[in-house]
């Protein structure tokens, strides 16, 4: 089982300032074989969303003529690629050390502003179920440049420059 | 359970090629080709 999921305690001023509202954003999927597509993720029009976790379920075998989810699973040939703002271009399969942990993450969202995913299923014949679960901040979009500024400010404090100086 | 009671629903889906997302929120899960690759099924409050 995944370890303890915890709120970044840098969090604790944006969420009062900016009235943000915890939630978890959870969702199940079923992936075809020989399938590969980006998959967008985001917010509704004027909210934006400070994501700090994803957790995965452990994916198990899927049988669309029954409904019914089967054996686990532990495989290289399907999971996602995916990217943000913040975060380079990078490779989860579905394999133990991924699924197995509480994934942090340190990413801002908004209408129009998603998280990009490539779920891909390079088998010839397996369905895939698993189930994800994002965890976040809710909050205005008209806050997000000042969130971001936040971010920046305290990177300022800490190194003592400008972000990216 | 959302997954057995659409289990037909999913199916069309899944044979059609298309990735299915379940869930219950109110964020915005789309692909790149007007929703040829993806079919987004919605739990309302409350069950399915």
């Amino acid at each position: 089982m995944p370890g303890l999921l915890k709120i970044p305690e840098l969090y604790l001023p944006l969420i009062k300032k900016f009235n943000m509202q915890f939630w978890h954003d959870t969702m199940a999927m079923i992936i075809p074989p020989k399938f590969q597509e980006m998959i967008s993720y985001e917010p509704p029009k004027g909210r934006a969303y400070l994501i700090f976790a994803i957790t995965f379920g452990r994916p198990r075998r899927y049988d669309p003529s029954t409904g019914t989810v089967g054996d686990v699973i532990s495989t290289v040939d399907v999971g996602i690629w995916h990217a943000s703002k913040w975060m380079k271009w990078h490779w989860d399969p579905l394999v133990e050390s991924i699924y197995e942990i509480v994934y942090p993450q340190h990413v801002l969202v908004r209408h129009g502003e998603p998280y990009w995913m490539e779920i891909y299923n390079k088998t010839e014949d397996l369905f895939v179920y698993m189930d994800a679960t994002i965890w976040l901040y809710e909050f205005e979009e008209k806050y997000f440049g000042e969130v971001e500024e936040y971010f920046d400010c305290l990177y300022e404090r800490v190194a003592g420059c400008k972000r990216g100086g | 359970m959302a997954v057995a009671e659409k289990k037909d629903e999913i199916r069309e889906a899944l044979l059609q090629g298309k990735i299915v997302v379940i869930k219950a929120s109110q964020s915005v899960v789309r692909d790149r080709r007007g929703g040829k690759k993806i079919h987004v099924i919605t739990i309302n409050k409350g069950g399915v």
